[in-house]
């Protein structure tokens, strides 16, 4: 079925590319909502989110000024993002206080970013991109569930900002404790930069801040961290809707694609975990990284 | 510990409605905006500053854009309710750090 789309979409894609001048929009729209569920599936099974992946498909595939792509992605960043985040919350996996004190870096970082991306050229954009996409796909393959070792310091400001908390287990609830919240709200302040600046939920970064900086448990940080994409992706969002980022014939069919393929996605991977997949898409997305960067350079983007 | 159990299921249910919300008004949108346009050849290689069409669209992102924003403004109201000032304050912040966004974003 996964295959199946994402065979499909590739063949769709070529197809748009070589007849190019008899796509109206209606045909258009329904290519690219295609090629957006595949990025969701995509999106969802590498744990990279579906926007990181719409970005590329949307530039290298279809030919979009990456403005638009980005903008696309944006608006399907925040419905995957608040989609997934409902059930984590209500399962009490997320912590909401380390989340909410944390917007306040990111979304900080994302007006710094949005307003930048209104300003540096696209050719500039692109590069960024594809570093960034390189190393978001680098993180998301060494990221591994574990149990913090909770054996630094007592953190006052963990104390003062009441960010200790508990996780459902087998067992029932156990505690964790936050370590180092400095650290970790400078570096959300860069992810926060990094998904304003390209559009993107930049969750992988935002794992690495509360999983490797601040020492919550990795189930704890990627379900604080989608919870948190939305917020952030919002306070770029006016921006982007004020430059005119926000193509509606582009931004619909995209956010509708990614939210179902990211459902589907999410699915797959609770039934079967394949460790040969997560390490196939990888590649495909180093790939699209570097393409990125090649074009960016190049000044074809 | 039971009061904020509460208020995360609320959260919950915000986002989950907001975004169900969003998604019919997308699909009913997508469909107006084809009929209309749908017969038009695509210009998206070519960056012209987008404006959102008045109606099921428009109504469709802005409600997803809102959805987080309620989410904070509700949040605000939940911790004045638990007495927990310093979280009042802090999702206070990020409200007005939305709201920075929107407002700059739009005057420009």
């Amino acid at each position: 079925m996964r295959s199946l789309i994402i065979t499909l979409s590739s063949a769709t894609v070529r197809n748009y590319r070589t007849h190019n001048e008899r796509v109206n929009i209606a045909e258009f729209s329904l290519l690219v909502w295609l090629g957006s569920i595949a990025a969701g599936l995509l999106g969802a099974l590498t744990g990279l989110g579906g926007g990181v992946v719409i970005v590329p498909m949307l530039t290298l595939g279809f030919g979009v000024d990456i403005r638009y792509a980005m903008g696309a992605s944006l608006i399907s960043v925040i419905a995957t993002s608040s989609g997934a985040a409902a059930a984590f919350v209500k399962e009490g996996y997320s912590n909401v206080r380390v989340g909410m004190f944390l917007e306040i870096a990111t979304c900080l970082g994302a007006l710094a970013g949005a307003y930048l991306a209104t300003r540096i050229p696209t050719s500039a954009l692109a590069i960024v991109f594809g570093f960034v996409l390189l190393y978001s796909a680098y993180l998301s393959l060494t990221a591994k569930d574990h149990i913090a070792e909770d054996t630094g310091p007592a953190e006052p400001w963990a104390a003062r900002l009441r960010l200790d908390s508990q996780m459902p287990v087998a067992t029932g609830w156990q505690s964790y404790r936050v370590h180092n919240v400095g650290g970790g709200f400078a570096l959300m302040g860069v992810a926060g930069a990094l998904s304003g600046l390209l559009g993107i939920g930049s969750g992988a970064i935002k794992v690495l801040a509360m999983d490797r900086v601040m020492k919550l448990p990795f189930k704890v940080s990627t379900t604080t961290s989608n919870f948190m994409i939305g917020v952030t992706a919002a306070a770029s969002a006016g921006v982007y809707l004020g430059k005119g980022f926000i193509e509606p014939g582009l931004a619909a069919p995209v956010m509708l694609g990614v939210l179902a393929g990211s459902l589907v996605g999410a699915k797959v991977l609770a039934t079967a975990k394949n460790q040969t997949l997560r390490y196939i898409f990888s590649a495909v997305i180093g790939v699209l990284a570097v393409q990125m960067i090649y074009k960016g350079i190049a000044g074809r983007l | 510990m039971e009061n904020e159990r509460r208020m995360d299921e609320t959260i919950a249910g915000i986002l989950r409605l907001g975004v169900s919300v969003a998604a019919i008004l997308a699909v009913i949108g997508i469909a107006i905006y084809l009929k209309s346009f749908g017969g038009a050849t695509p210009d998206y290689r070519t960056f012209h500053p987008a404006k959102l069409p008045k109606g099921w669209l428009q109504a469709a992102i802005l409600m997803l854009i809102f959805t987080p924003v309620a989410r904070v403004a509700f949040s605000v109201y939940a911790f004045a309710r638990l007495k927990d000032l310093p979280y009042v304050v802090i999702t206070l912040i990020v409200l007005a750090l939305l709201a920075a966004g929107w407002f700059t974003g739009h005057a420009a």
